[in-house]
């Protein structure tokens, strides 16, 4: 909550928080093969629901304290795109903490991607939430 | 290391533009990381901070900012519970969430 009262005081009055961050629990893990993709599965994000939960509430305390309120939202689709499984894995390995690639998932990506005989490219696809409130008079 | 191409379409800048409304005015970015999304609305914005709690981050974004970003900005090592910065101040506050 501390975060969000301090948002309240650097912001001019009638300002706007601008929230932006992946939503959970629809991160398609495909292979694009001549621009069509095919799914190997969904990753495993449930390790960031903490995270995602902390978020939800802290914005729902500040709007019930009537410190901001909701003017628009909006969901839209990311993209991260690897000319192959072996990038992807690489860049897993490095980056990632709280989600997790299953070994099940990645080797059926690899067998897709063994199987075909065009050029292809692997793609995550997650959902993004923004969101713009207006900063009201306490 | 395998850096993807991210966001291919350019959907998060529009949706910034769209929904964040950020063009002209002076925004605080909090979590602001490597300045990856500070260069996707910086162009249009008055002026830019950004502050983060990880050194490193920031001295990327400082590193890869723009060499013709109009708008003056400024990265930070701060924490979103104590801002350097006066109140009322800006006229857009953008959390970044990076989790």
């Amino acid at each position: 909550m501390h975060a969000l009262e301090e948002s309240w005081r650097v912001l001019k009055p009638g300002g706007s928080l601008v929230d932006i961050r992946p939503y959970l629990g629809n991160m398609r893990l495909e292979l694009l093969t001549e621009g069509q993709p095919s799914l190997a599965g969904l990753v495993d994000d449930s390790g960031l629901i903490p995270d995602h939960e902390a978020v939800e509430h802290t914005l729902a305390a500040g709007l019930e304290r009537g410190l901001f309120e909701k003017e628009d939202e909006r969901f839209f689709d990311y993209e991260y795109l690897w000319e192959s499984p072996e990038g992807l894995k690489d860049y897993v390995d490095e980056n990632w903490c709280s989600r997790r690639l299953q070994k099940s998932l990645f080797k059926r990506l690899k067998k897709m991607a063994g199987e075909v005989e065009a050029e292809s490219r692997v793609r995550i696809r997650d959902e993004r939430i923004i969101a713009r409130y207006k900063k009201l008079v306490e | 290391m395998s850096e993807p191409i991210r966001d291919p379409e350019g959907r998060e800048a529009r949706y910034l533009e769209e929904v964040g409304q950020l063009g002209g005015k002076r925004v605080l970015e909090i979590g602001c990381g490597d300045g990856r999304m500070t260069w996707l609305y910086g162009y249009d914005a008055e002026i830019v901070a950004g502050i983060d709690v990880d050194h490193y981050e920031l001295r990327a974004a400082n590193y890869d900012r723009p060499k013709d970003l109009p708008a003056p900005t400024m990265f930070a090592l701060a924490e979103a519970e104590r801002m350097p910065f006066s109140s009322a101040n800006f006229d857009a506050v953008v959390f970044a969430w990076s989790y």
